[in-house]
């Protein structure tokens, strides 16, 4: 499985922000990969530098204000930074899509959901009008929309939420893309359609043979589709794991609090588990451990000296606590 | 529609221009006066500069029914050879004024940037010109005809159109579609013609009446000046010129009244037609 040539590899990311004529790093250090038919999680607060991340690999970082400044994003074995402006749109929506959390405003009002869907295959030259139409309803039919033929006449404002992220679901999907990144698909819907459109991510995954980037600030919805999970913090990966490792055996003090904080109907409990603090601005890191001021076991050296990201079979977590705590770890030197 | 399918209840626009009342009078007013100004010509037999020696600022009679001018021109002629100059400079110089304000709008929202920044103070320049004395010195460089007022009313009125869709464009780029729409490939011209063009013209529409309309008043305020359409072509601003002898203004009211009264029923109407097509337009507005 592990032999298998990733789908996406991205390699060191640093992201940095200008904010009046400043260089800020927001995202530093990220790497990882996804495998063919596999789905990565990347979990962590608002801010931590998920969306910054996946935005990345689409390369649609707003241009003025934002620089990807070291690292390499691998997609189907092209790297991603080396194309121009024209050749990236030949390569989103047809090598990788993506899907957002507000399925209502990520649809344009003034067209039917018909119109929209076929206008992917257009904007690529992957049809004509006809056969456009054809797999349009074709998809919608897939994504479990019924009387798909009627729909594709409706406006957006027409249907239900769960039915317009099925629909942004086939859109994306329309041009059977080898990457779909998920910017937290199901934040905006209720829990029921919530399950409904992860099964459906799921099914379709597996029918067309899709890798999945998963992002969210929900660790049910990761429990529930992941195979692999990536935390991040403050702008940095501080586990990264398979998916029943990191649950059952989370290692990273951070990973720890974002599980206990999961509200659970089995404990009665009066108040949910919160993570002290704040997540440091990004303006004003610490230099030791970004996360020991709201740590329960910081110690004066995670204070002043920076964690590198350490391997221990596969899961990596930046804690100083992990290197004492397992024997045989391989140790990255990454800083 | 056999079935009551509830995503087919996509009415017609003529369906919902027609619930607007006023503006389905405005709108048949108007029809009526551009077949009268425009048909009525070829058929009848009117001739606006025809000078009838008999009758000198003759009050309406059966000859003349709105009577005649004061060198003895018949007033309904020329109302109706006036209009076809008045509708026409209203019309072509809208079209002139929203050819260079919506590209230019459109552009300076969604590159922003340097661009942004060259056009909004273009706009500014013109806005702190007075237009009509603007106006009133091209005229006096490059000669008044109808091309000429044309292009100047148009290329003055660039502003409010740029305005409104740069305003309207701005918020627009933001929203996810656009971004959902890039992720799917989509280049900036496609963007903007597909996805933020269709999202910002429903308030056009009630501009271009306003326009079509405020054209209209600048041309009749250029000729009642002198400076626009000038004698012996009929214009509705020229005809009311004649008001500015006091004698005509007081005792031959039949001269200009007719002309004021039209203007002032078109410019109404087309405005009221502005807003009933911006209500049927617009998917949003419930009624």
């Amino acid at each position: 499985m592990e032999l298998q040539k990733p789908i996406l590899q991205v390699e060191n990311l640093q992201v940095d922000f200008l904010v009046k004529k400043h260089s800020i790093t927001a995202v530093s250090d990220v790497s990882f990969s996804v495998n063919r038919r596999r789905t990565l999680g990347i979990v962590g607060e608002s801010g931590c530098g998920k969306s910054v991340t996946a935005t990345s690999i689409m390369r649609l970082l707003p241009k003025q204000t934002s620089r990807i400044s070291k690292g390499k994003i691998l997609l189907d074995g092209e790297d991603i930074l080396t194309k121009t402006e024209d050749e990236m749109r030949a390569i989103r929506g047809v090598k990788a899509s993506m899907i957002f959390q507000d399925p209502l405003t990520c649809l344009n009002p003034v067209y039917t959901i018909g119109k929209q869907l076929c206008e992917v295959l257009l904007v690529h030259k992957l049809a004509d009008k006809k056969t456009a139409v054809d797999r349009s309803i074709e998809m919608l039919n897939k994504v479990g929309i019924a009387d798909a033929a009627k729909k594709m006449s409706a406006f957006p404002h027409q249907i239900s939420g769960g039915m317009r992220q099925r629909v942004m679901i086939a859109m994306a999907m329309l041009t059977n893309p080898l990457l779909l990144i998920a910017d937290e698909p199901t934040t905006a819907l209720d829990v029921t359609i919530q399950a409904q459109i992860l099964e459906l991510m799921e099914k379709l995954k597996e029918d067309f043979d899709t890798s999945i980037l998963m992002i969210t600030h929900d660790m049910g919805v990761i429990a529930d589709v992941a195979d692999y999970v990536m935390v991040m913090y403050a702008g940095e990966v501080v586990e990264h794991g398979t998916c029943e490792e990191l649950f059952d055996n989370p290692q990273h003090p951070y990973t720890v609090g974002l599980l206990k904080s999961i509200p659970r109907v089995d404990q009665d409990k009066e108040a949910l588990y919160t993570i002290e603090g704040m997540v440091p601005s990004i303006d004003n890191m610490p230099t030791g451990c970004r996360f020991a001021n709201r740590c329960p076991h910081a110690t004066k050296r995670c204070q002043e000296e920076h964690p590198g990201l350490m391997d221990h079979h596969g899961h990596k977590v930046r804690c100083w606590l992990f290197e004492g705590g397992c024997q045989e770890e391989v140790k990255h030197d990454e800083e | 529609m056999t079935d009551t399918n509830l995503l087919i209840h996509k009415e017609s626009f003529v369906k919902k221009f027609v619930k607007h009342k006023m503006a389905t009078v405005a709108f048949i007013i108007i029809a009526l006066e551009v077949i009268l100004v425009y048909v009525g010509p070829l058929i009848f037999d009117w001739d606006p500069y025809f000078i009838d020696t008999a009758a000198l600022g003759a009050p309406p009679s059966a000859d003349h029914i709105l009577g005649t001018d004061t060198i003895g021109r018949d007033i309904f002629a020329r109302l109706v050879y006036g209009g076809q100059i008045s509708i026409m400079v209203g019309v072509l110089s809208t079209v002139v004024s929203f050819i260079i304000g919506i590209p230019l709008g459109l552009c300076a929202g969604y590159f922003k940037g340097k661009t942004e920044i060259l056009v909004m103070r273009a706009v500014d320049i013109f806005q702190s010109f007075p237009g009509m004395v603007m106006i009133l010195v091209l005229v006096a460089i490059f000669g008044s005809s109808v091309l000429t007022l044309i292009l100047m009313i148009g290329v003055m009125g660039w502003v409010s159109p740029a305005k409104m869709i740069y305003s309207a464009t701005l918020s627009v780029r933001e929203k996810d579609f656009v971004d959902s729409a890039k992720t799917l490939g989509a280049g900036h011209l496609t963007i903007l013609v597909r996805h933020i063009l269709p999202n910002v013209v429903s308030p056009i529409w009630i501009l271009i009446a306003f326009r079509v309309s405020s054209a209209m008043l600048m041309e009749s305020s250029l000729s009642f000046l002198g400076a626009g359409i000038t004698a012996p072509q009929a214009s509705w601003g020229n005809i009311i010129n004649a008001a500015q002898n006091a004698t005509v203004l007081v005792k031959e009211p039949w001269i200009w009244l007719p002309a004021g009264i039209i203007l002032f029923v078109t410019v109404i109407c087309i405005n009221l037609i502005g807003e009933g097509v911006r209500d049927a337009l617009d998917p949003k507005m419930k009624r």
